[in-house]
C-alpha cells in the first residue's frame, strides 16, 4: 500500500475526525492527532531530523537512528496505529514500506502532582497521585528504587484500552496471589474502564459484604508502604486513586503518617480510631435501647432531664433517631457535592438553623442532635469511603434490631458483625487478621504500634520474607 | 428473599417487647411511708414534671392510701398521669410511728419488687410527717430528693454523727445473726408549710431545710430508742465506719477543738470479754484558753483530754444499745463467728449482751498543732 492510500483507511476509520492532522513529504507522510499530541514536538522534532536526511535509500532504519526521540517503534500491523494515535503518537509511512514508524508526541494533558485532598497529613509527604500513568508509577519507582520491583501492565477495556499495572516487590509479595490478580484483570472483557474504582467488582470474590477487601489510596507513600509489607497495587489510567490487595480490617485503622510519628502517639490515635469506630455504629442504637427499654441503666439525674427534655416530643424515639441519622447523611452528602460556595452556606442551614429549630419546634430532643453529631463527628475520622459507608449501613441495621428487643438487639447484631468479620478474607487472608487467627508478631502493628527498630519483621499473612529489620 | 423475610416476621411478631418510652414513665426518686388508722400512706415524689418559665423541672408529691403497701401504690398510680417507675428510687422514709410497730412488710416489698434496686437511703423522721420532709426544696439541688442523697452521701464522709444510711446495709445487718439495724434520722427544722412553695427559694434565706439528725435504734425491724448528739458519735465510733472526728473540749477557762481524718478501731474479743481499742491521730483546729502549746506537756495533757473524751462517747453509746437489749455494734456476729457452737448455745444473744464485760481503750497522738504556733489570746498582752 502506498501512503495515500494509508491515510485515507486512517481517515475513514477515524470518521474523518477533525483533529486528524496530515503532512507529507516527499516519500514521508506523517499524521497525528491535534488534540492528543504536541504540534511543538512534531515540529521541533520530527520535522527537523526529516528534513535532514539524505540517504533516501534505506529510510525506515535511518529515520529509526536520526529521529530526536527517545520513544521510537516500528509496527506492521496497522490495526495497532488507532491506540497509537490516540495516545498522541505520530505515525510515520514511507512510500513502498509495509512497516511504519510510531514517535511519541504526547501532550501533557494532566494536572501537575498536588497535594492529597482526600487523605490530607500533618507530617509527611504531601505529593499525591495525578490522572497521569507515568507520573503515577514515577512517584513510586523514586520511592522504592529496587530492581526487583515489578510492573506489569495490562490493557483492558475493548474501547478504551486503558492502561492498568500491576505493581508489586517479586521477592516479598505472594507470586499466588499475583498470578491471580493478574488472571482476574485479563479475563475483564468490558468497554471502557474510566477509573480504578471499576476493577473493584471484578477483583472481589464474595460481594455480599459490606466491608471493603481494597483500599483505595491517593497517597504514593501509603502504597509504597503497602507494596513493602507484601501486598500489591493496581493503578489505572486516568485515576488518581490506586488499588490496594488485600485489604484487612484493621488496615482500614491506619494511615501512612502512623509510621512518620512517634509510636506512642500513633498508638494513641490508633485506640482512639478503634473508640470512634464503635462509637460510631453503637451509639444511637444505645440511646434508643436506654430510651426506650433498658431505663435503668441510666443514673438518676441524667434520666430526669432525659425524661423532661423527651416530654415534649410526639414522636417514638426510635423514629426522632432514624430522621436525624438520615437528615444528617443527606446533609452530608449534598455538603460533599456542593460546590464551595455554597457549602458554607449550606452548613449553617443545616446545622445550625434546622438542628436549633427543630429542638425549639419539639420535633426532637436536644439529645438526639447530641448523639447525632458523636456518631457523625467518629465517623469522620475514617478517611475510606467503602468503609465510612460500611459503618453507615451497620448503624442502621444495629438501629432496626434495637428498635425491636434493645440491649439484646444490639447484642445479637454485635454478634452477627463479630461472625460476619471473622467469616471474611481477602485473598484468602482473614479479615480479622493479627486479631483472628492471633499472630504475635503482626500484633506489633495492629492497635499498638511498636517502634520501628523494634518491629523487625513484616506481617506473615501477606509474605514469606519476613526480614523487615536486619 | 425467605431469609429476608423470616427475619422480618421474627422481628415483628416480636412486638417490641418490653417496649416503653421514657416520657411515659413517671420516675419516682421519693418514697415516704407512713401509717394512718391502721392503713399505710404512701407518698412518691416524682422528679419529672413539667418545666416552667425559669427552665426548672417542677416536682410533685402524690399520696395515696391502701391496706397494703402495693394497695397505697395502686391507689397512687390512679393519680398519676405516667406509669410509675420506681427503679431510680433514692430515698425511703418512714415515720417512728411505723417503726415503732415493725418495718418488715416495707423491706420484704423494696426487696421482692422487680423493678427496685436496694442502692438508695433509708431515712426515719421523728417528729414530722415523712412526705413533708420529701417535699422540702433547696436551692443547692435540682429536686428534694437529690437534696437529701447528696447531703447523707457528704455527711456520712464529715460528720461522725452520720453513717451510711443505705438500704442495703440496713437489711444486710437485719438478716446477719448477731446484729441488730440502726438508721439516720432526717428532721424538717423551720416552717415546713413554708418551706414547700418554689418560691421559697427566691429568698436568700429559706423558710425552712431538711437536717440529717441522730441515729435511731432498731431491734429487728421495731425501733426501739433514740440516740443524742454524743451517743450517735459513739455509735459510729465503735462501728468504725467513719474516718473523721471532731470534738470540742472544755478546758481550763475556754474550750479547744480537735480534729482527727485519722481513725481506727479494733477488737479483741474473748469468751466473756470485749476489748474496743480505738485510736486516732488528729490536730487542732481552734483554741479558745490560754494554753501554751509549744509545751510538750501541754499537748500530753490534751492528748489525755481527747482520749477521755473518746472513752466518753464510746462508753455512753455502749450503755445506751445495753440498755434496751440491743446489739447494733455486731459483737454478736464476731462471737458467732469465732465461738459458733457457745453461740448456738445462747437463747438470746441480747440479754447476754447486756451481761457482757467490754472494756474500751482510747489512744490520741496528734500529729499537727495547725498553722497557728500560738493561741491568739496569749497575743493579746
Amino acid at each position: 500500500m502506498t501512503n495515500d492510500e494509508y491515510i485515507t483507511l486512517i481517515k475513514s476509520n477515524l470518521g474523518n475526525s477533525s483533529d486528524i492532522i496530515i503532512r507529507s513529504l516527499n516519500n514521508i507522510s506523517y499524521i497525528y492527532l491535534e488534540s492528543v499530541s504536541s504540534d511543538d514536538k512534531v515540529s521541533n522534532f520530527l520535522l527537523k531530523s526529516i528534513t535532514k536526511i539524505n540517504n533516501i535509500n534505506d529510510l525506515i532504519n535511518e529515520l529509526e537512528n536520526n529521529i530526536y526521540n527517545s520513544h521510537i517503534e516500528i509496527i506492521d500491523d496497522i490495526n495497532k496505529c488507532y491506540y497509537y494515535l490516540a495516545s498522541g503518537y505520530t505515525c510515520l509511512f514511507i512510500n513502498g514500506e509495509q512497516k511504519y514508524i510510531v514517535i511519541e508526541t504526547k501532550l501533557k494533558l494532566d494536572r501537575g502532582v498536588t497535594e492529597s485532598t482526600s487523605e490530607p497529613l500533618i507530617r509527611g509527604p504531601k505529593d499525591s497521585f495525578t490522572e497521569n500513568n507515568a507520573t503515577n508509577l514515577g512517584l513510586i519507582r523514586k520511592r522504592i528504587k529496587d530492581p526487583k520491583l515489578r510492573i506489569n501492565e495490562i490493557k483492558i477495556g475493548r474501547r478504551s484500552n486503558t492502561k492498568t499495572s500491576i505493581i508489586y516487590i517479586e521477592d516479598i509479595a505472594n507470586q499466588k496471589n499475583v498470578k491471580k490478580i493478574i488472571r482476574k484483570l485479563s479475563s475483564i472483557d468490558i468497554d471502557a474502564i474510566l477509573d480504578s474504582g471499576y476493577l473493584r467488582d471484578f477483583l472481589i470474590d464474595n460481594q455480599r459484604s459490606l466491608f471493603p477487601k481494597i483500599i483505595s489510596t491517593e497517597r504514593p507513600d501509603l502504597a509504597c508502604q503497602s507494596i513493602l509489607n507484601g501486598k500489591i497495587v493496581i493503578m489505572v489510567e486516568n485515576s488518581p486513586y490506586v488499588i490496594i490487595v488485600p485489604a484487612l480490617l484493621s488496615d482500614f485503622f491506619k494511615t501512612s503518617e502512623d509510621y512518620y510519628q512517634s509510636s506512642i502517639s500513633s498508638s494513641f490515635s490508633r485506640i482512639l480510631k478503634w473508640i470512634a469506630f464503635f462509637i460510631t455504629i453503637l451509639t444511637p442504637a444505645i440511646y434508643i435501647a436506654v430510651m426506650t427499654f433498658n431505663q435503668e441503666m441510666i443514673p438518676e439525674q441524667l434520666l430526669i432531664s432525659l425524661a423532661t427534655q423527651r416530654s415534649q416530643v410526639p414522636f417514638p424515639t426510635f423514629m426522632e433517631v432514624i430522621i436525624f441519622v438520615i437528615f444528617f447523611e443527606i446533609l452530608r452528602e449534598a455538603d460533599i457535592k456542593s460546590p464551595n460556595a455554597s457549602g458554607t452556606s449550606m452548613s449553617i442551614v443545616g446545622a445550625l438553623i434546622l438542628g436549633d429549630a427543630a429542638v425549639t419546634a419539639g420535633i426532637v430532643s436536644p439529645f438526639v442532635i447530641i448523639i447525632v453529631a458523636i456518631t457523625s463527628i467518629c465517623e469522620m475520622v475514617f478517611t475510606d469511603m467503602d468503609f465510612i459507608n460500611a459503618i453507615r449501613q451497620w448503624r442502621l441495621l444495629f438501629i432496626v434490631s434495637t428498635v425491636f428487643t434493645g440491649i439484646i438487639g444490639i447484642v445479637c447484631a454485635l454478634l452477627i458483625l463479630i461472625i460476619e468479620l471473622a467469616s471474611l478474607d481477602s485473598l484468602k487472608t482473614p479479615y480479622l487478621a493479627p486479631f483472628s487467627p492471633l499472630n504475635k508478631n503482626s500484633l506489633k502493628d495492629s492497635i499498638i504500634l511498636s517502634r520501628t527498630n523494634k518491629r523487625k519483621e513484616r506481617n506473615s499473612f501477606f509474605t514469606k520474607n519476613i526480614t523487615r529489620v536486619k | 428473599m425467605r431469609k429476608f423475610f423470616i427475619i422480618l416476621i421474627l422481628l415483628l411478631t416480636s412486638g417490641c417487647w418490653n417496649y416503653q418510652e421514657l416520657n411515659e414513665y413517671a420516675i419516682v426518686t421519693g418514697m415516704a411511708v407512713d401509717i394512718e388508722d391502721n392503713k399505710y400512706k404512701i407518698s412518691f415524689l416524682i422528679a419529672n414534671g413539667n418545666k416552667n418559665e425559669n427552665e426548672q423541672t417542677k416536682t410533685s408529691i402524690i399520696t395515696g392510701h391502701g391496706d397494703s403497701i402495693y394497695d397505697a401504690i395502686k391507689d397512687i398510680s390512679l393519680m398519676s398521669p405516667k406509669e410509675l417507675y420506681i427503679s431510680h428510687l433514692s430515698v425511703v422514709i418512714i415515720s417512728e410511728e411505723l417503726a415503732q410497730k415493725g418495718i418488715s412488710n416495707l423491706i420484704d416489698f423494696l426487696l421482692r419488687e422487680p423493678q427496685s434496686h436496694q442502692n438508695f437511703y433509708l431515712l426515719i423522721t421523728k417528729d414530722d410527717n415523712p412526705d413533708d420532709v420529701l417535699s422540702i426544696l433547696s436551692p443547692l439541688a435540682e429536686y428534694p430528693s437529690q437534696n437529701i442523697t447528696s447531703n447523707v452521701s457528704t455527711s456520712e464522709e464529715l460528720q461522725a454523727k452520720v453513717s451510711d444510711a443505705n438500704f442495703n446495709l440496713f437489711i444486710s445487718k437485719f438478716f446477719e445473726t448477731g446484729f441488730e439495724p440502726i438508721m439516720n434520722s432526717i428532721i424538717v427544722v423551720g416552717n415546713s408549710d413554708l418551706g414547700e412553695k418554689p418560691d421559697s427559694l427566691d429568698k436568700p434565706k429559706q423558710d425552712a431545710y431538711t437536717k440529717l439528725d441522730t441515729i435511731s435504734l432498731f431491734k429487728g425491724d421495731k425501733l426501739v430508742a433514740w440516740s443524742n448528739k454524743e451517743e450517735s458519735i459513739g455509735i459510729n465510733m465503735v462501728l468504725g465506719e467513719i474516718t473523721n472526728l471532731y470534738f470540742t473540749i472544755n478546758y481550763k477557762d475556754g474550750y479547744f477543738v480537735t480534729n482527727s481524718n485519722d481513725y481506727k478501731v479494733k477488737y479483741d474479743l474473748t469468751k466473756d470479754k470485749i476489748i474496743i481499742n480505738a485510736s486516732a491521730k488528729g490536730d487542732i483546729i481552734e483554741i479558745n484558753c490560754n494554753i501554751d502549746i509549744e509545751d510538750d506537756k501541754v499537748i500530753k495533757d490534751l492528748e489525755k483530754k481527747v482520749e477521755m473524751k473518746m472513752k466518753e462517747h464510746i462508753e455512753s453509746a455502749i450503755k445506751l444499745a445495753k440498755k434496751y437489749q440491743t446489739d447494733i455494734f455486731g459483737f454478736g456476729n464476731m462471737y458467732y463467728k469465732k465461738y459458733p457452737k457457745e453461740y448456738n448455745k445462747i437463747k438470746s444473744w441480747n440479754e447476754e449482751f447486756t451481761n457482757i464485760e467490754i472494756e474500751v481503750i482510747t489512744d490520741f497522738k496528734y500529729t499537727s498543732k495547725g498553722t497557728l504556733e500560738q493561741s491568739t489570746i496569749n497575743y493579746e498582752s
